[in-house]
C-alpha cells in the first residue's frame, strides 16, 4: 500500500507531459501490442460507451425522425421523464417486485448451496461425490428459454375436469393432482399471480444449487484433514465438526458473496420473468427490467424506458459500491 | 483418517445420502420426463399414464418436428450462430486480454484500457440505447445483432487475463533476449502455452451463445433466421405448434404418418432437442467451467 501511494505521488510530480511523453515512448516501442488491442478498444467503444452517450436520449423528447442530438430536450429541464417515473403509480410495485424476488432467491438459494456443499464435502466415497457433483451441474447448462419451456409444459393446465378422465392439456403437476383427488379442476398456475414468485424461486434453486455451491466445494476442499482429525480426538461429533470447522472454513467466502448478492438486489435481469410473465400475473411478475423491456421496445419509447433504465442503474451502481466497502471492512476482501 | 462409527455419525451418513439421492431424482427427473412423453403415443399421454418412462414408444412427434416445423432451421441457424459468435469473441478477447496481463512497463496506455474494460463491469447503458446503436448501424435482422454487441464479455475477458498473467514474465525476458519480438512471443509462445484458458473461454462463450434468446427476440424479425432457443419460445410458450400444424393440414399430417400427433408431445419432442446438446456435451465441458469460475472468482 505504501509503495503504492508513493508511486502515486511520484507520477504526480513528474506531471502529465511526462507520463504522455513515456507512454507515447512505449507505443512506438510495442505497437503490436497496442495493434492487439484495437479491436476490442473499438468494440468497447461502439457497444458500451455510445450508448452510454446514448443515454442523453433521458433527457430529451425524443423524435426518431431528428434524432438523439437534435432532439429538443424534455420538460422540466429534462427530467419530465424521470419525474413521469417517480409518479407512475405501479412504481413502487415494480420496485418492490424486483427485490422481493431478488431476497427471495438469496434466502433460499444462499442456504440451500451451502448445505449442498457440507453435505457433499461429508460424502466418504470420492466416486459418489463426482458423481452428484456432476449431476448438480447440469441444471446450469439449460437455458432460461428452455427452463422456462419446462416449467409452462408442467404447469399447464386447460382447466379439465378430474371427471373428464382426459388430461389433454393437463401439465405432469395437474394430472398428478387431478388423479389424487387433491383438485377436481386443473389449475392454471402460470395465470394465477399467487404463485409466480414460487415458481420463479423453484426453478432457480433447481438450476443454480448445484453450481452456486462450487465456490464452497473447492473452499472446503483445502482445509487440512489434520484438523479435522484433531477435534475428532478431542471427541466432537461429526456435526460439531461441521459447525466449528467446515463452516467456519466458508465464513468470508459466504460473507463476500452475499455481500454482493445484496448489491445486485435492484439489478435482477428480464430473461426469466419475461418469459414466465402473463398479463393476468403483472401485478407480482412486472419487474422494473421488465417494465422497461415493454415500454422501450414494446411500446417504441425508448426516451422514457431510457430514462427509468438510467434511474435503476444510478441505484445499481450505489448499492454495489455500498457493497464493495462493507465486504472490504467487514472481511478484508473486495471486489474492486 | 480415523472412522467416526458412532451412532450420530451413522445417522448424518444417512441424512446425507437421502438429501442428495433426493436432489439427484429432482435434478435428473424433468428431463427423463420430457424424453419419454416425447417419444410417447398422445394417447398415453392423454389418459395421464406417463410417470417416469415411455409408454407405448413411438417416434411420430419427431417426425413432426424434423418433416414440419421451424426447428430444423432453427436448429442448423443456432450451430452457425454459436460456431461464429465463438471464434469471433475468442479473437476479440484473447487479444485486447493479452496486453492487459502484460507489466504497465511494456504496455502503452495499459492503465486508461484496463478503465475502459472495468467500467462496463459495473455500468450497462440498457435496453433502449442499445438497440438503437444496433439500428443505427443497420445490424437489425442479421446474424451480427446477435454476436456483435456482447462480442467480449468483460467476465471473460478477466478470466483470459488471469490465464496470461500465470506465465511467468521470464519466459519471455529470454525470448526477448533470443532476439523474438513482441508478435512471435503473441503467436509461438503465448497462445501454444494457453490452448487450455482458449478452450474454458471458448465453451463459455458458445454455451452462452447456444442458450440465449433475448438478443433474438429483440433484434430478429425475420422468423427463418431464429435460433433455436427463441423457436422453443414461440412453440411452448405462445402455442405456435397447434397454429402451425392447422396451417399445413392436420388431416394431411395425419394420412402421411399413419396416425394422429398431439400437439403436446410435439412440444415435448422440441424441448428435447434444444436441451440434449448440452445433456451430451456438459459432462465433458463442466471441468474447465469450474476452472473458469475458480480463476475468475479470484477478482472480479
Amino acid at each position: 500500500m505504501a509503495s503504492k501511494a508513493k508511486a502515486v505521488e511520484k507520477k504526480e510530480k513528474v506531471g502529465i507531459s511526462a507520463w504522455w511523453k513515456t507512454e507515447l515512448r512505449k507505443a512506438k516501442r510495442s505497437k503490436f501490442l497496442l495493434l492487439l488491442m484495437l479491436p476490442g478498444f473499438v468494440y468497447y467503444i461502439i457497444f458500451h460507451y455510445v450508448p452510454m452517450g446514448g443515454l442523453l436520449i433521458a433527457f430529451k423528447d425524443f423524435k426518431p425522425a431528428l434524432g438523439i442530438l437534435k432532439s429538443p430536450w424534455a420538460e422540466s429541464f429534462g427530467f419530465e421523464h424521470f419525474i413521469r417515473f417517480l409518479q407512475t403509480p405501479d412504481m413502487l410495485n415494480y420496485v418492490w417486485n424486483t427485490i422481493a424476488l431478488s431476497l427471495l432467491n438469496i434466502v433460499w438459494l444462499f442456504p440451500l448451496s451451502i448445505i449442498l456443499a457440507l453435505f457433499i464435502n461429508e460424502m466418504r466415497s470420492m466416486k459418489m461425490k463426482k458423481i452428484v457433483q456432476t449431476i448438480s451441474y447440469l441444471p446450469h447448462f439449460v437455458s432460461v428459454a428452455a427452463i422456462a419451456g419446462m416449467i409452462t409444459l408442467f404447469l399447464s393446465s386447460q382447466g379439465t375436469l378430474a371427471s373428464a378422465g382426459s388430461y389433454a392439456n393437463e401439465g405432469i403437476l395437474n394430472q398428478l393432482l387431478l388423479k389424487i383427488g387433491v383438485i377436481d379442476q386443473g389449475i392454471a398456475f402460470l395465470d394465477n399471480p399467487a404463485y409466480f414468485r414460487t415458481i420463479y424461486i423453484a426453478s432457480d434453486v433447481w438450476q443454480g444449487i448445484g453450481w452456486s455451491a462450487i465456490v464452497y466445494i473447492a473452499a472446503l476442499s483445502g482445509v487440512d484433514q489434520e484438523l479435522y482429525e484433531a477435534a475428532t480426538l478431542d471427541g466432537a461429533t461429526r456435526v460439531q465438526k461441521m459447525w466449528h470447522i467446515s463452516v467456519q472454513v466458508i465464513r468470508p467466502t459466504i460473507v463476500i458473496l452475499l455481500v454482493m448478492q445484496i448489491g445486485k438486489i435492484m439489478s435482477l435481469g428480464s430473461d426469466k420473468a419475461l418469459l414466465l410473465q402473463r398479463e393476468t400475473t403483472y401485478e407480482k411478475s412486472q419487474i422494473l427490467s421488465t417494465y422497461i423491456y415493454s415500454l422501450g421496445i414494446g411500446k417504441g419509447e425508448f426516451d422514457y424506458s431510457s430514462a427509468v433504465g438510467l434511474f435503476n442503474a444510478g441505484i445499481n451502481v450505489i448499492l454495489v459500491l455500498i457493497a464493495n466497502f462493507i465486504s472490504k471492512k467487514m472481511t478484508e476482501t473486495s471486489l474492486f | 483418517m480415523v472412522k467416526d462409527t458412532s451412532l450420530s455419525s451413522r445417522l448424518l451418513d444417512v441424512i446425507i445420502f437421502i438429501t442428495l439421492l433426493l436432489l439427484m431424482i429432482v435434478t435428473l427427473y424433468p428431463i427423463i420426463y420430457i424424453f419419454s412423453v416425447s417419444v410417447s403415443s398422445s394417447t398415453a399421454y392423454e389418459a395421464g399414464l406417463i410417470r417416469f418412462l415411455p409408454v407405448d414408444f413411438t417416434l411420430s412427434a419427431y417426425k413432426v418436428v424434423f418433416t414440419a416445423g421451424t426447428v430444423p432451421r432453427s436448429f442448423v441457424n443456432s450451430v452457425i450462430y454459436t460456431a461464429v459468435y465463438t471464434v469471433v469473441s475468442l479473437a476479440l478477447t484473447t487479444t485486447m486480454a493479452y496486453p492487459l496481463s502484460r507489466s504497465s512497463s511494456r504496455v502503452p496506455f495499459k492503465a486508461f484500457f484496463s478503465v475502459v474494460v472495468v467500467v462496463t463491469m459495473f455500468f450497462n447503458a440498457g435496453i433502449a440505447p442499445n438497440y438503437l446503436v444496433v439500428r443505427n448501424l443497420g445490424l437489425l435482422d442479421s446474424m451480427w445483432a446477435l454476436i456483435l454487441p456482447s462480442a467480449v464479455s468483460t467476465y471473460n475477458l478477466v478470466v483470459m487475463r488471469s490465464f496470461f498473467q500465470s506465465v511467468p514474465e521470464t519466459l519471455e525476458e529470454a525470448a526477448f533476449i533470443d532476439g523474438a519480438n513482441e508478435i512471435t512471443i503473441f503467436t509461438k509462445i503465448m497462445l501454444p502455452l494457453s490452448k487450455a484458458a482458449l478452450a474454458t473461454v471458448g465453451l463459455f462463450y458458445g454455451v452462452y451463445m447456444w442458450n440465449s434468446w433475448f438478443s433474438a427476440m429483440l433484434y430478429l424479425a425475420d422468423s427463418s433466421k431464429f435460433p433455436l432457443q427463441l423457436i422453443i419460445r414461440q412453440i411452448i410458450m405462445q402455442n405456435q405448434m397447434a397454429a402451425e400444424l392447422a396451417a399445413m393440414g392436420d388431416t394431411s399430417m395425419q394420412d402421411a404418418l399413419g396416425e394422429s400427433v398431439n400437439t403436446e408431445t410435439v412440444k415435448y419432442a422440441t424441448l428435447f432437442i434444444s436441451v440434449i446438446p448440452m445433456v451430451i456435451v456438459y459432462p465433458f465441458i463442466q471441468k474447465h467451467f469450474v476452472k473458469g469460475v475458480m480463476v475468475g472468482g479470484v477478482k472480479g
